[in-house]
């Protein structure tokens, strides 16, 4: 019961210059039940593309029935890889890489970071980190996941092993709720004042606690009555909900790159 | 606290949590009984804590807010009417020498790279074309791309006009004057709308003013072209200039085309090619089409200055100043820059063909596609507007608080002699009286 995006809702975001090709749609089609076939997830979905400079990655998520997710990337749209679990300290390294780089589009690309100036190093300087692309693909997922995510208010219900799914008796929100950002919340970040009812799903953090406030542009697409949530923080990423529907959903098409001059380009 | 009543009322007091001693004690002595500890005594006081931890607390409680019933903006019911109008609109004209846009073709190619709307938005667009062309008699229109605001979108059309529209009032003289309406940065018309059934408006010829401070300053478009783009330095015109000065960045950075298509004339103009002139580049194949080779710009490039073309040298010059240094000028159908643009394919799309694109690395979002087989080509930009920063954004300082003038010495004043003072004073009083007099 994953909340990114099912494949059939791609008309919903085409408006925000989310592009997939029909040989993309095709090829997912078939190939994303089959990783839920061979991996025992309950349901695979579509979480976007992140571009690079010779290939794209396309990634989803895979959930099971226990609510564990895992992420997959592929190139061609037909054979998955798992994404690795990025830990700590690789994150740390990540975030030390160049703002400017792109992802190559190889996966077995290495990166060796600049060392940092050690005054006291008098010892050998140990040989420069490196962080392969693959790890850089999985924490830009879920540096993704964790800040841009957000469903409807509602949306999702509590499990018993402390987790969110869909709730399955969720209406849709009102069409003028739908454009106001106080009606999303963020599917990965808890409100910094969690009440003693901590597992209730309205300890998730609302979609307009985002820092900078008017990082997220709401907007009702006429032609398809789908009411998009687009951030600015990371262009590319838009969520989507149909008012008083049980379609929702969100994705991200970009390059990955966190757009830190946004205090600047505000309006 | 003799009477034992007294004492039970007194341990059955409720604080204003609603909790007793009495409750609490109770419920200790049941979670004691019922999970049955090794070294219940030794447990006592932790459990207690527990359970004083686990205990309801109304005031702890707090209901969310009900969702909002206003929304800020109400989505316009107008909408409907417009789109049902523009549908009744119909598709293009046979009038004389209009070319009509060729949206629906392009979309196959672009569909094929990955990088078109949505089917129907691109049906919408192009009758919004055809109905732009009818009402502004133009002879070309293209579909130039979607630029991303944070309001409202753009939706973006090139045209070429059959006769220049009236120039603007002038206004006071620049240092570098605009080029002139189908020379350099301003061949081309552009239109702009936020809704494909709404009306469609013409943007102002670009400066090359704006075009250096559009370099300088990155801002989100808001979605309205009166809105001020609020930057330092400041920016010379509101958010119509910037859109403008930044699609002729665009347009005139990553417009391509294949080698084949076009030649050079004498006069400098982008013609197509004659295959039998000698010196013509054979038409490519898929493969050779995935070389950055394969492609030219098919605009001229933005100098530094902001014009295409450097200004004409003074007619006055003098014999001994050193020619002023300009950069030379990048004409049409230059190749393209390997480093900046990503090239993908090829993908096929039936009937033997094949679509090779590429994507712009310095302004994401621009993308050409091309096709072998039939020679033809598409140019598209979906995307905020704004290039690839190298680096974040570091905006410059206000200048320096002026100080003061170094070079002037303070030079002490003569004061007046007395005499001459008194001789002013006795004049100034004269006068006065005169004038006294006189009334």
């Amino acid at each position: 019961h994953l909340q990114s995006m099912e494949l059939q809702h791609h008309p919903l975001v085409a408006s925000a210059g989310v592009t997939l090709s029909v040989a993309v749609r095709a090829a997912l089609q078939s190939s994303l039940p089959l990783l839920c076939q061979t991996q025992r997830f309950a349901s695979a979905k579509l979480l976007g593309q992140i571009r690079g400079l010779s290939a794209d990655y396309l990634v989803a998520i895979g959930e099971d029935e226990v609510g564990e997710r895992r992420y997959f990337y592929c190139v061609d749209g037909v054979s998955w890889a798992a994404l690795p679990t990025a830990s700590e300290p690789e994150r740390a390294l990540c975030s030390r890489l160049p703002a400017g780089l792109l992802f190559t589009g190889d996966p077995s690309h290495s990166l060796t970071l600049p060392e940092l100036e050690d005054d006291a190093a008098e010892a050998e300087p140990a040989e420069p980190p490196s962080v392969s692309e693959e790890v850089r693909l999985a924490v830009t997922v879920e540096q993704i996941e964790n800040e841009c995510a957000m469903v409807p208010k509602g949306a999702l219900a509590p499990t018993a092993w402390g987790g969110f799914r869909s709730d399955p008796s969720f209406g849709g929100i009102k069409a003028e709720a739908a454009l106001n950002l106080s009606s999303y919340v963020l599917r990965n970040c808890k409100a910094p004042k969690a009440g003693p009812m901590a597992f209730s799903a309205d300890t998730l953090a609302s979609a307009d606690s985002t820092v900078p406030a008017g990082a997220l542009c709401t907007r009702l697409d006429p032609a398809t009555g789908a009411a998009l949530v687009r951030s600015l923080l990371f262009p590319g990423f838009v969520a989507y909900c149909q008012p008083n529907t049980p379609v929702y959903g969100y994705c991200y098409f970009g390059d990955g790159k966190k757009n830190v001059d946004i205090p600047f380009m505000l309006p | 606290m003799s009477d034992k009543a007294e004492a039970v009322s007194f341990l059955q007091r409720p604080n204003e949590k609603g909790v007793s001693v009495y409750s609490h004690l109770t419920d200790v002595l049941a979670t004691i009984l019922a999970s049955n500890p090794a070294d219940a005594l030794g447990a006592f006081e932790a459990l207690s804590a527990k359970v004083k931890s686990s205990s309801f607390d109304p005031a702890a409680v707090t209901v969310p807010p009900p969702p909002p019933t206003t929304a800020p903006e109400v989505p316009d019911s107008g909408w409907l009417e417009r789109d049902a109008a523009l549908l009744k609109s119909g598709s293009e004209d046979e009038a004389d020498g209009q070319i009509p846009p060729s949206l629906l073709d392009d979309a196959r190619l672009l569909d094929a790279a990955g990088a078109s709307l949505s089917p129907e938005e691109t049906y919408r667009a192009h009758l919004s074309l055809c109905a732009l062309q009818r009402t502004a008699k133009l002879q070309s229109v293209r579909f130039f791309g979607k630029i991303l605001g944070t309001a409202a979108d753009y939706y973006v059309a090139e045209a070429r006009r059959a006769e220049p529209p009236e120039p603007p009032e002038a206004s006071e003289p620049s240092a570098t004057p605009a080029e002139e309406y189908g020379s350099g940065c301003n061949a081309l018309s552009y239109f702009v709308t936020p809704e494909l059934g709404g009306t469609w408006e013409e943007l102002p010829s670009v400066t090359p003013e704006a075009i250096v401070a559009a370099s300088r300053t990155r801002k989100f478009f808001t979605g309205s072209l009166d809105a001020d783009v609020c930057c330092f330095p400041p920016f010379p015109g509101t958010e119509r200039h910037y859109l403008r000065a930044q699609l002729a960045r665009i347009a005139h950075g990553t417009t391509l085309c294949p080698s084949h298509k076009y030649a050079l004339s004498p006069e400098g103009a982008v013609e197509p090619a004659d295959p039998e002139a000698e010196g013509a580049l054979p038409p490519p194949t898929s493969s050779q089409l995935c070389e950055p080779a394969s492609w030219r710009h098919k605009n001229m490039g933005i100098l530094a200055i902001g014009r295409c073309t450097n200004l004409p040298s003074p007619e006055e010059a003098e014999a001994d100043a050193p020619p002023p240094q300009l950069e030379p000028e990048k004409p049409a159908l230059l190749p393209i820059e390997a480093s900046d643009w990503a090239l993908v394919g090829p993908a096929a799309l039936g009937g033997g063909a094949a679509v090779v694109w590429s994507r712009s690395l310095r302004w994401p979002g621009a993308i050409a596609v091309s096709e072998a087989k039939e020679g033809r080509y598409a140019n598209l930009y979906l995307g905020y507007g704004h290039p690839v920063a190298a680096g974040p954004m570091s905006p410059s300082p206000p200048p320096p608080i002026e100080g003061d003038d170094p070079t002037a010495e303070p030079v002490e004043a003569e004061d007046m002699p007395l005499d001459d003072e008194n001789a002013a004073v006795r004049e100034a009083a004269e006068a006065a009286l005169r004038a006294g007099a006189e009334e």
